[in-house]
């Protein structure tokens, strides 16, 4: 298994219960309507939200585990995490976002040039679509090579046309 | 500073004497005096003016997106890594206009100046000291021509800053 989780954590107005794990070079579909904790489980998955209570094991190392006390922090734990409505840096271009945390300059060039976005390398995000910035954010969350990949709704912004395109290109993956 | 200029300028002579912890680092490194000198008011004007910076640049701090920093730990950013490529240049305009600021509010110190350089000439003696001591002898000639140098100069950093202002 490459990712156990069994966590609890109380909100607002009700309590997150899960557990599940996730086989090796398998995709996971989390289904729910909005506001029921989707993007929170990501979050503590990713470091950025602590549960009260539970353990999220990674390839067999400990991210997680309340009765350990453990707690790895974001930086440690190698994710690519692609946020719902896709963060890229303003200040950078498409090139220097997807390089940001890139530990080989090649490996850039090669997915620029499979999620088609090599032509806009040099513009910055707000000056591509939709689209193109979504395929630059998850570029972004691969250059770091994550042994692990969460995508926080990641077609909701994109027309029936790219959203198919999308999903065929991360079914390559 | 909410301190009156004068109550700041007594302190800041105390504190920049050679008793004074300021002014004995600087006469242990340099051998010389901190008061009545053109580094000694560089430092007060810097010190008092220092306040009006604060605003803008927490200004801009605010405006970053939170989610733009857990990207950058996700991304596997330290927090300082994360401060010095994320924070700061998503921030660049309110900084430089805190410096702006700054430098038109030390262009316009007085009183603090006053009491720590004195008026040497040719070292302590700035523009608005010099336009009060022409004033003070009724030689306004001069000082109408020194004041109008003055308009001109902070007026186009004050439109430097509502530019950047503006930007961000």
């Amino acid at each position: 298994m490459v990712l156990q989780v069994i966590i609890k954590k109380r909100l607002k107005c009700f309590d997150i219960e899960i557990s599940f794990s996730c086989p090796d070079e398998q995709l996971l579909v989390m289904i729910g309507p909005s506001g029921s904790g989707k993007t929170t489980i990501l979050r503590m998955i990713a470091g950025l939200e602590k549960p009260e209570e539970g353990q999220i094991i990674c390839h067999g190392k400990t991210w997680f585990d309340s009765s350990r006390r453990i707690d790895i922090p974001p930086q440690k734990r190698r994710i690519g995490y692609v946020f719902q409505d896709y963060t890229l840096f303003p200040h950078l271009s498409i090139y220097d976002n997807v390089a940001f945390a890139a530990p080989d300059r090649k490996e850039v060039d090669d997915l620029l040039d499979r999620f088609c976005i090599a032509h806009l390398r040099n513009r910055k995000p707000h000056l591509v679509s939709g689209g193109e910035r979504q395929r630059c954010a998850i570029c972004q969350a691969l250059a770091r090579r994550p042994q692990l990949l969460l995508l926080d709704e990641p077609f909701s912004s994109l027309d029936v046309l790219t959203r198919r395109k999308l999903r065929d290109e991360l079914k390559v993956l | 500073m909410v301190l009156p200029p004068t109550v700041l300028g007594f302190y800041m002579v105390i504190i920049m004497g050679p008793k004074g912890i300021i002014g004995h680092v600087w006469r242990s490194v340099t051998g010389g005096s901190l008061l009545f000198t053109f580094p000694g008011i560089a430092f007060a004007a810097v010190v008092c003016s220092l306040p009006f910076a604060l605003q803008p640049m927490k200004a801009a701090f605010q405006k970053i997106d939170r989610r733009l920093l857990e990207s950058a730990y996700v991304l596997g950013l330290s927090r300082m890594e994360t401060f010095f490529r994320v924070v700061i240049p998503n921030s660049i305009n309110g900084i430089v206009a805190a410096a702006v600021l700054v430098f038109l509010h030390c262009m316009g110190a007085f009183g603090v100046l006053l009491m720590v350089g004195g008026s040497l000439s040719g070292e302590t003696k700035v523009a608005s000291i010099a336009i009060y001591e022409a004033v003070e002898s009724m030689n306004y000639r001069e000082a109408a021509i020194m004041s109008l140098c003055l308009i001109p100069i902070s007026y186009v950093f004050l439109l430097l800053v509502n530019k950047l202002n503006e930007e961000s």
